[in-house]
């Protein structure tokens, strides 16, 4: 006997991260009681995501043509390069509004635990856009985790000959925040890092 | 500090059970295998988020059972919380008054096992535990160094174990994590350093105390690389790690395992100039841990600001009868919460106008006992 459509939706949604049986199976009860066309979009969304979209053939985001719309922006300036490591991390970035410059993903952090290498990350496409188009600034925002650490490490040990200006994310406490709730570890970086006023 | 109540539920043992506790001193009597240590168990699991006799939740739970429950109310001055743990196969989940929460740090305690004289006997692993556990209560900056380090130290590791690399590209991925061992590695050197200086401060009172002997006993930290250089502050360090690296580098490769770093120290302890882990009699080995964990108290104490709660789970068996003494008149000076077991209320040397709850446990029954 074939599942109930219910059921199988549930059981999709399931699969999805941060959804549990129970969020899920309330999403699956909200797309059968609401509006046909709420439906109708999410599917057709979701079909998207898979058959429209590819990696961006210089930076390794997501788009939706061969160049992405960053990459394909006369605006932005080239000389900067911003390498994070997942698509999603670019989107964060670019909400901020704060960087002009253009990106580059690499898909990934090294954990040789993992079997994680150099070679499974877009790191020779990096160093081979850097031969194309040189840049002035490689920014490395790879994730402050001690895989997101030894990813710039080595990034910046391959690019150093370049003669390019290297620049990590800082660290630190986070705007609006109040120090009492802010974790050790960031306080004590921001103690020991602190700047002169 | 004090646990005002202990509620167990599908705990180990214990179907159900609730025991009203004494703010001071409750000492569980009874044979062995009759449920003394789970009580000890249970209070330790509240505050550390895991056992000291398995590494397997399922074990916590009562056969059948699919979750258990230790609940608790904590006393601090005259703040009164909920606190709850439910133990599932695969995880656990803290509640302080109601609400999940992601530990209780300020239930603090202080475990004395048996396994604990192994400290001054065995390999310097033990007392590399002892050290991390102690120092990650004091300066909670520790454990996120350890953790770090450790991550860092494991990808190291299974990079140099990699067979397939050339040589240059191995050199180049390593140099990543090994920044960051040394960076942290420094970081918990300098803190172990401080740790030892601070034990050290309060080891002739404990010691003092359990033993009637002439020579001091001292602690040592002995850390392979940069023993001075920890003194003189962090930067020093890691300029100490980091030659040491460099001259061990070849040596690395070809042995295949991280050679340097914080993950290879050790301690040492003398009496006098007595080396107590090759010269000392059992009952040295004995005096040299119990005033170990005195020094733990103390400084628990100091950076808490109030005494942590002692659990000692079968320790006085291990004694004998003149150092039993001497250890139970000091235990009375700890103005904390103390939960020990016995197998024999004769193991447990009080003064009998002492304070206490007596608990006989036979078979997951527990009595009120009367002395």
């Amino acid at each position: 006997m074939p599942t109930n459509p219910i059921d199988r939706l549930t059981h999709a949604f399931s699969k999805l991260p941060g959804i549990g049986e129970k969020s899920a199976a309330r999403l699956a009860f909200h797309v059968f009681k609401g509006d046909p066309k709420i439906a109708e979009e999410l599917a057709q969304a979701l079909l998207a995501i898979k058959c429209t979209t590819a990696l961006c053939a210089h930076c390794f985001g997501i788009t939706a043509d061969d160049v992405c719309t960053i990459c394909s922006d006369d605006r932005r300036n080239r000389q900067t390069i911003c390498v994070v490591e997942e698509p999603k991390d670019m989107a964060a970035i670019e909400k901020t509004r704060a960087f002009q410059g253009i990106y580059h993903v690499l898909h990934g952090v090294l954990s040789p635990l993992d079997g994680v290498g150099p070679s499974d990350l877009r790191i020779a496409e990096l160093v081979n856009r850097l031969e194309a188009s040189p840049a002035v600034e490689i920014i490395l925002a790879t994730n402050p985790t001690v895989e997101g650490e030894a990813t710039s490490h080595y990034i910046a040990d391959i690019l150093r000959p370049r003669g390019m200006r290297i620049t990590r994310l800082a660290s630190g406490i986070p705007m609006g925040a109040f120090l009492e709730y802010t974790d050790q570890q960031t306080l004590a970086l921001a103690i020991n890092r602190r700047r002169e006023l | 500090m004090h646990l005002t109540y202990l509620r167990l539920q599908q705990f180990r043992n214990y179907p159900h059970l609730d025991l009203q506790l004494h703010p001071r001193l409750n000492i569980f009597v009874g044979n062995n295998a009759q449920g003394k240590t789970n009580i000890v168990e249970a209070v330790y699991f509240l505050s550390e988020g895991h056992s000291f006799r398995t590494s397997t939740a399922a074990d916590l739970l009562q056969w059948g059972e699919d979750r258990a429950q230790i609940g608790t109310e904590l006393m601090r001055d005259d703040l009164m919380d909920e606190i709850a743990v439910e133990v599932l196969a695969s995880r656990r989940n803290f509640f302080r008054n109601g609400k999940k929460v992601r530990n209780i740090p300020e239930l603090t305690t202080v475990l004395f096992a048996p396994e604990a004289l192994r400290l001054t006997k065995e390999g310097p692993s033990e007392r590399r535990q002892f050290l991390d556990h102690l120092l990650g209560q004091l300066y909670p900056s520790y454990r996120v160094a350890l953790r770090r380090y450790t991550q860092a130290l494991l990808n190291h590791n299974r990079l140099l174990r990699n067979e397939e690399m050339t040589y240059g590209d191995m050199a180049r991925q390593l140099d990543g994590w090994k920044t960051q061992l040394i960076d942290l590695g420094a970081e918990l050197t300098v803190l172990r350093s401080q740790g030892v200086a601070d034990i050290n401060r309060h080891l002739p009172e404990a010691y003092g105390a359990i033993s009637k002997q002439e020579a001091p006993l001292r602690l040592q930290y002995l850390p392979r690389y940069g023993a001075e250089e920890a003194l003189l502050g962090k930067d020093v360090v890691v300029g100490c790690l980091a030659k040491a690296f460099h001259d061990r580098r070849d040596d690395e490769m070809r042995r295949r395992t991280t050679l340097v770093g914080p993950h290879r120290d050790d301690l040492a302890a003398h009496i006098g100039n007595k080396e107590v882990r090759h010269f000392a009699s059992q009952g040295e080995h004995r005096s040299v841990v119990l005033a170990l964990k005195r020094c733990e108290i103390r400084l628990l104490e100091e950076v808490l600001g109030h005494p942590p709660i002692l659990l000692l789970d079968d320790v006085a068996s291990e004694l004998d009868p003149s150092r039993n003494h001497a250890y139970f008149s000091q235990l009375l000076a700890h103005t904390g919460q103390v939960f020990i077991s016995a197998v024999s209320a004769e193991d447990v040397d009080l003064p009998e106008t002492q304070e206490a709850r007596w608990f006989s446990v036979s078979s997951g029954q527990i009595d009120f006992l009367k002395k």
